[in-house]
């Protein structure tokens, strides 16, 4: 019964993300595995971990059991925790391939297609016209979301790969698209959507009204003056809201944003409108601009009712009531509704636009010019930076194809179709019986403190919160497999498991996938060791108990112990814990999963003593605890039989924030002895 | 399934004591069921038998083999080409005593010893607990006892009914771990109105067919492959 599923949350993801695997490295403590698998689907992830709106958590399975993981808190986790590792981390590349490509646009789309241009052996250079890549990245979502030396990390490795950037040059002004054309194999234009559409109402030209990437653009510079008065911000969606929360920081008193849509309609995420509440920006919703009057500067806005946004077939199609009007106060008015493409780039190159602001794309991201592709927004409308770099990855392989040249095995390649996940909703009898587990989320500063300053708004998780969320993911489809030729149907998995997933068929006791949380209390019971646990096979404690006594040899002690119990990872590499005598440490993804023998093994490696920490109330499987007190007590049966001591066996419950707790494995262990009505 | 039970390691350790490589054999059918030999069981044996030479500086090599079954010659065969891979001078069985007794059988150099009492045969009422229901008595009764049978389950194996010793609870004289199977019979007797059929049970019984008589054995010359040695009408 093999369970190769795709979990919801690698599905979700536009990079397609192996998300399950980083949060499983993480609870491993291997914390640069964990950037490896991230960065090998999407090289923007330390943007991503702060500004993703990720679609892998809406997609959690863990949802329907209390919240999802924190899948993005503990994405920014590896990042932040890793910088060391990630600057001396050189991607190989393929050897040369004679071939180059110029990229235009250094956002999160021409620099993924750029990455794996490189990786495959494509010399690539990329242009930017501002003085810093990274597209709106750098230029204007907000430093309090994004500060840019995250946006530097990311484009670091990039470099690393061995793309160049060319920053402070505009193509179509400074270099034509032609000479682009003509010095390199291909072009890949990844423009982005770098103007605001702007209105035509009367009084649009007023001073004090503005364009919100214009205005964000300044503000992210530093050039945007401080404000007074009200501001009246129109628009609705992310950059309306990034609008807004500027503008309170730069002390605009009242600050009102007035959507066209309902509230439910609001294209902005909910996150960014509750967080732009607490700042204090007000949201009317379901009005529209109908003229902007001052006296050379807007001093007041006027709007009318807007009836329904969107037509019978879902098109954008607004209706108003002109009888319902309101008049806002203005002192500063920013339009933010909707973006276009600066298409100066491809000016008088004989690219078809499909509309103005908007470049026509064929099958393989082709423009209507021979060896000119497009990537992200441009070609996709507005999107999300990860989405904008699943365009990359995409159009970097249609480059390639087009060149003749092999994706490198570095390159993250996409599926044609939309991934789809294979794995069913836990089913509900099996939601009811599993533990709550409260979800620890980003730390945030308090509104007002976030208000006063362009300071990041958010925190990254501590190590030990970052472990603790991490322990919360099931582990989509790594849960129990059966060995149909060693299934005797003895029905042992189905009396012991807590969820009452286990069944036995005709052939062979079954777990299905999508109802399994692979506690793998059935794998350590089962008498035909027919049951093993993707994510704990029959081998691991002596592979890991092997990597213990390889670090300490000759070790006499040996703890077992439960990673969730670990705040830091630095508990692993401990020669010893605490003050007593140098220990082989073995980390394993789950104590209760141990059955007798593997309990013993350290012994028949000559331990003497051996400790098992349990993470005690912070299990994610409380309802197998009791099973585990008999397990380790049958050991101790089996132990006391071969003759060692009473104090052999010992289990410590609790987790392990600090050196002094690795002390009081020691001190305050229970001893195990065999149970009375152990039969032997 | 046939119940087992491992018996005490000291008990092993002893039996083992002239030997210096061993091969733990299970089964990975009835004695798994009753987690008594499975390869689990083998796994865990195998591994408290090394961590008492170590412990006791006996030089002692052990190995572990878990075919489906060891009552089938094929099986044994398995066994045996294991034994020959390892050179084991033992083999230590956890199936049950006919495993033992079919390497025994075919391995006439070989030494084979039981690390498991054979019980019963039996169900695994509940996760840790195996209840005797069939003794294996070769004239079945159960179609007069409506499925109880008095052959395994009374404790005096009584064929006529309760001996008058049943408690109130409606436990055996003999055990209170036990319920009075005649009781139980008549009850269940009653609910589907079937008294009278107790009162056709034969008033005697062959025990010679039972395991009381000489070894048994069962020929099926329906099945059997005829063979240059083995001609029709030939029991041996």
């Amino acid at each position: 019964m093999a369970q190769d599923v795709l979990p919801p949350c690698h599905a979700a993801c536009p990079a397609l993300t192996d998300t399950r695997e980083y949060v499983r490295a993480v609870a491993d403590g291997r914390y640069e595995d964990a950037l490896d698998i991230l960065l090998a689907a999407n090289p923007m992830s330390a943007v991503c971990g702060r500004i993703c709106h990720h679609p892998c958590e809406e997609a959690c399975r863990r949802s329907s059991v209390d919240s999802p993981v924190s899948l993005r808190a503990i994405k920014r986790f590896v990042t932040d925790a890793t910088r060391e590792y990630r600057s001396h981390r050189v991607p190989g590349r393929a050897p040369s391939s004679g071939r180059k490509v110029a990229v235009v646009g250094s956002g999160p789309a021409g620099l993924a297609a750029a990455l794996d241009l490189s990786l495959s052996g494509v010399d690539v250079v990329v242009y930017e016209r501002d003085e810093r890549p990274g597209g709106m990245l750098g230029a204007t979502i907000p430093r309090y979301r994004l500060p840019y030396e995250v946006v530097e990390e990311d484009i670091d490795d990039i470099r690393r790969a061995g793309v160049e950037i060319k920053t402070g040059v505009e193509i179509g002004t400074d270099i034509g698209l032609q000479d682009l054309c003509r010095d390199y194999d291909a072009v890949v234009l990844a423009l982005g959507l770098a103007e605001s559409r702007s209105l035509a109402v009367p009084g649009v030209d007023l001073d004090g009204v503005h364009l919100a990437i214009d205005f964000l653009r300044r503000a992210r510079a530093g050039g945007m003056e401080r404000l007074n008065g009200s501001v009246l911000v129109v628009g609705g969606g992310n950059v309306a809201m990034d609008v807004a929360r500027t503008a309170v920081r730069l002390g605009a008193e009242d600050v009102t944003a007035v959507a066209l849509e309902s509230v439910d309609e609001m294209p902005a995420h909910k996150w960014e409108i509750d967080e732009a509440h607490e700042e204090g920006v007000k949201i009317i919703n379901s009005y529209g601009p109908v003229e902007f009057t001052g006296d050379g500067r807007v001093a007041e806005a006027v709007f009318r009712r807007c009836t329904r946004v969107f037509d019978d077939g879902g098109r954008f199609a607004p209706e108003y009531d002109d009888a319902d009007r309101i008049s806002l106060p203005a002192d500063t008015v920013v339009l933010a509704i909707g973006q276009s493409a600066d298409t100066v780039a491809i000016k008088g190159a004989g690219i078809e636009e499909s509309a103005p602001g908007r470049i026509k794309a064929g099958p393989g991201a082709r423009t209507s010019a021979d060896g000119v592709f497009l990537a992200g927004e441009v070609m996709t409308g507005p999107g999300s930076a990860v989405e904008a770099v699943a365009s990359g990855h995409r159009t970097a392989a249609a480059v390639l194809e087009y060149l003749g040249v092999p994706p490198a095995p570095l390159v993250h390649v996409m599926p044609s179709s939309p991934a789809v996940p294979d794995i069913e909703d836990i089913p509900e009898d099996v939601r009811g019986r599993m533990s709550r587990i409260a979800r620890v989320s980003s730390p945030m500063r308090s509104p007002a403190a976030r208000a006063a300053s362009f300071e990041e708004v958010e925190g990254t998780l501590s190590e030990a919160e970052a472990r603790k969320e991490a322990a919360r993911c099931v582990a989509c489809g790594l849960g129990a497999e059966v060995d149909p030729d060693k299934c005797v149907g003895c029905y042992t998995c189905v009396r012991i498991c807590p969820y009452g997933v286990a069944t036995v068929g005709h052939t062979a006791a079954e777990a299905p996938a999508e109802a399994c949380l692979t506690c793998g209390l059935c794998a350590a019971e089962c008498p035909a060791a027919a049951i093993s646990l993707q994510r704990f096979g029959r081998g691991l404690v002596h592979e890991r108990l092997a990597r213990a006594l390889e670090l300490n040899p000759g070790a006499r002690v040996a703890v077992l112990l439960c990673q969730n119990a670990l705040a830091s990872r630095r508990f692993l590499t401990s020669q010893q814990a605490g003050n007593g005598p140098p220990a082989a440490i073995v980390p394993l993804p789950c104590v209760e999963r141990l059955a007798a023998v593997d309990i013993m093994a350290p012994f028949e490696s000559g331990a003497e003593k051996v400790f098992l920490v349990h993470c005690g109330d912070a299990c994610v499987y409380p309802e197998g605890r009791g099973r585990f007190e008999q397990t380790v007590s049958r050991a101790a049966a089996l132990l006391k039989a071969a003759g060692l001591r009473d104090d052999a066996l010992n289990v410590w419950f609790g987790r392990i924030e600090s050196e002094q707790d690795l002390e009081r494995i020691y001190a305050d262990s229970t001893r195990v002895g065999p149970r009375e009505a152990a039969d032997r | 399934m046939i119940v087992g039970q491992q018996k005490s390691l000291d008990d092993i350790w002893r039996m083992i004591a002239p030997f210096s490589r061993v091969l733990v054999v299970g089964c990975n059918e009835c004695m798994a069921a009753a987690h008594a030999g499975g390869e689990a069981e083998v796994a865990e044996l195998a591994s408290a038998l090394r961590i008492r030479a170590r412990n006791e500086g006996r030089e002692l090599e052990v190995f572990e083999f878990t075919p489906k079954r060891l009552c089938e010659p094929e099986y044994v065969a398995e066994v045996l080409a294991e034994v020959a891979r390892c050179k084991a001078d033992l083999v230590l069985s956890l199936a049950c005593g006919v495993g033992v007794n079919s390497v025994a059988d075919q391995a006439a150099d070989l030494f084979v010893l039981p690390a498991v009492d054979t019980l019963f045969m039996g169900t695994g009422a509940e996760h840790g607990v195996w209840l005797e229901y069939c003794a294996g008595c070769g004239e079945c009764v159960l179609e007069y006892t409506g499925g109880l049978c008095p052959v395994a389950r009374c404790s005096k194996g009584l064929m006529a009914g309760p001996c008058g010793g049943t408690r109130d609870d409606g436990s055996c004289e003999v055990s209170p771990d036990v319920p009075c199977v005649w009781k139980l019979i008549l009850e269940r007797a009653t609910r589907l109105g079937t008294r009278e059929r107790l009162l056709e049970m034969p008033l005697f019984k062959n025990w010679s067919k039972s395991s009381s008589g000489s070894p048994r054995r069962l020929v099926r010359e329906d099945l059997r492959i005829p063979t240059e040695d083995c001609k029709e009408g030939d029991t041996r």
